[in-house]
């Protein structure tokens, strides 16, 4: 069966420290560059390393128009697979007249947001000959700038899709696997 | 609150206590120890309810507020907006509403100010003289900054934060103290009377006039209308940013592809894949120490996943170019191993660029926001 991976992405930040008695939290760069090249040893808690799940993933956003989106967001902690609904209308997607309201239990608080439910031809770009068709909520609450959220919802009936750990000179991160079903 | 000052402070105010760098704007800040000294501390303010903290510190924001564009007239408009925001979250969590952010991450305000105070500094004309007063717009935007997370953390440190950073970004920083005593004063005894708790919505307008006494000839400089037009932000030169993008887009996915068509690779770019790829070879190491793999290997930039990916290194600069040229925007882009090519900036733009042209001609085309370059991930 058809299948591909693709490397979990990483990089390093510099979290303000606002533990009590450190130095004030202070948002400006030292020098940047020089912070940056200082020895690894900065490396040290408080964690620094941002691992992102990304993938690329093209959209039907018209019949036979597809269009590429560099990042989609795995999320296996989410149920609903959630674009925003800014981005869409901006980019010819033609949402349904009917919304609903969902309320999301978020880190943040409980929100109640307007959604419109879409199934969406998507395929991934790696195999372009296995498009599949992924139940999107679009939310007035996403901002246009945040990237599509796949979540489990439909996914798990077209892939199986693991997270792996192993090593790689050119993944050190690991990498996601996703398989055909 | 006793305005007397304490023990062992000079009298003379702090910009006279140590010879300021102009070439230099942090060094102000760790040379100035004594600006903490005459401010209500951290103590006293743990004695206000939660909800007069954030009016404190958001009065002693707005305050210094109009330095940040005065000092800075060619300030993108998006870290003006991002310094404004922040001031006015702060009043609006002190007075009780409910204020909506972008995204699920309440600190978004604080962090934009954040962000407008780095660019500040970078900008390099932030630390100047106004009616003969050393002021900083940089300063500015961190009161800003510190004033948002205020109504975010709660944490008396953000209050006092937020007070420190704006009698630093007004040089005049005795003016700044007299009014920051005022609202401490007002607040303290406003709430005793009227037994204020952590949850009673406090208006900044109960404190009075932004200046209890007078107003400082800096504030009014700041405030005041230019006779000539405010000089225009200098319009951004980068390419993908012109009305005529589309014109160069054609051109670039018609295959004449020139140097100068990919972003630039600055410094700051090769030092963060500098030490993301050295964060990658000691987590190697770490992991090969402790026996969970057979055998270390280096972090080679030129290794490829598969051969459909780019190399490490690419793959990683690429990141950064994005993150640090456009984090928090849409895009349309190229990308391969020589680097990242912007095709169209915005929104609409992007949409644009998406009916111009059909799939078969922009199919190495990529849609992104990327991140900006501090956001950690969700």
């Amino acid at each position: 069966m058809p299948w591909f991976r693709h490397p979990i992405h990483y990089r390093l930040l510099d979290p303000a420290n606002t533990t009590p008695g450190a130095a004030r939290p202070l948002f400006s760069e030292e020098s940047a560059v020089q912070v940056l090249l200082a020895p690894t040893a900065l490396f040290a808690a408080p964690i620094r390393m941002s691992l992102r799940a990304y993938v690329p993933l093209e959209v039907e956003f018209a019949p036979q128009q597809w269009l590429s989106s560099r990042r989609v967001m795995i999320d296996s902690g989410a149920g609903l697979s959630t674009f925003s609904a800014e981005w869409a209308r901006e980019f010819g997607i033609a949402l349904p007249p009917r919304s609903c309201r969902l309320q999301l239990d978020t880190a943040t608080g409980r929100v109640s947001v307007t959604v419109y439910d879409l199934d969406l031809n998507v395929r991934f770009p790696r195999l372009r000959d296995c498009p599949f068709s992924l139940a999107v909520v679009f939310s007035e609450a996403h901002p246009p700038t945040t990237p599509p959220l796949i979540g489990l919802h439909n996914l798990l009936n077209y892939w199986r899709f693991t997270f792996d750990g192993s090593f790689d000179p050119a993944a050190a991160m690991g990498h996601m696997r996703f398989d055909t079903l | 609150m006793s305005r007397a000052p304490k023990p062992g402070v000079p009298a003379r105010p702090f910009w006279e206590l140590e010879p300021v760098s102009t070439d230099a704007i942090r060094s102000d800040h760790v040379t100035l120890p004594s600006v903490e000294d005459q401010l209500p501390s951290m103590g006293d303010l743990l004695t206000l309810p939660r909800l007069a903290r954030v009016a404190y510190a958001a009065r002693a924001a707005r305050r210094v507020q109009p330095l940040f564009e005065k000092l800075w007239p060619s300030a993108p408009p998006r870290e003006v907006e991002a310094v404004r925001t922040a001031v006015s979250f702060a009043e609006q969590i002190a007075e009780g509403k409910s204020v909506a952010v972008p995204g699920p991450d309440r600190s978004f305000p604080a962090r934009a100010a954040g962000l407008a105070a780095n660019a500040a500094r970078r900008s390099g004309t932030t630390l100047l003289t106004l009616a003969g007063i050393r002021v900083s717009a940089y300063s500015a935007a961190e009161a800003a900054a510190h004033a948002a997370y205020a109504g975010v953390i709660f944490d008396a440190e953000f209050a006092f934060n937020a007070t420190y950073h704006a009698a630093l970004a007004a040089g005049d920083g005795a003016t700044v103290i007299e009014a920051v005593y005022h609202d401490f004063d007002s607040l303290h005894q406003t709430g005793s009377r009227l037994r204020w708790t952590d949850e009673t919505p406090v208006p900044v307008s109960i404190l009075g006039p932004l200046w209890p006494q007078t107003e400082p000839d800096w504030w009014r400089e700041a405030n005041r209308t230019e006779p000539n037009p405010r000089p225009q932000p200098k319009p951004d030169l980068r390419p993908e940013t012109r009305p005529d993008f589309l014109d160069r887009a054609k051109r670039i996915l018609g295959g004449d592809i020139r140097p100068d068509d990919y972003l630039p690779v600055t410094q700051e770019v090769e030092a963060h894949v500098t030490r993301d790829l050295a964060f990658a070879g000691e987590h190697v190491q770490k992991q090969f120490e402790a026996g969970r793999i057979p055998a270390a290997f280096e972090i080679d930039p030129n290794a490829r996943f598969d051969e459909f990916g780019l190399t490490v290194g690419a793959k990683q600069r690429n990141e950064w170019l994005l993150s640090l040229y456009y984090g928090g925007q849409n895009i349309a882009c190229i990308e391969n191993e020589h680097g990242v090519i912007v095709l169209a900036v915005g929104l609409k733009n992007s949409a644009k660029l998406l009916d111009a042209f059909p799939y078969e001609q922009r199919k190495d085309v990529q849609f992104d926001a990327p991140d900006r370059p501090d956001t950690f991930g969700w």
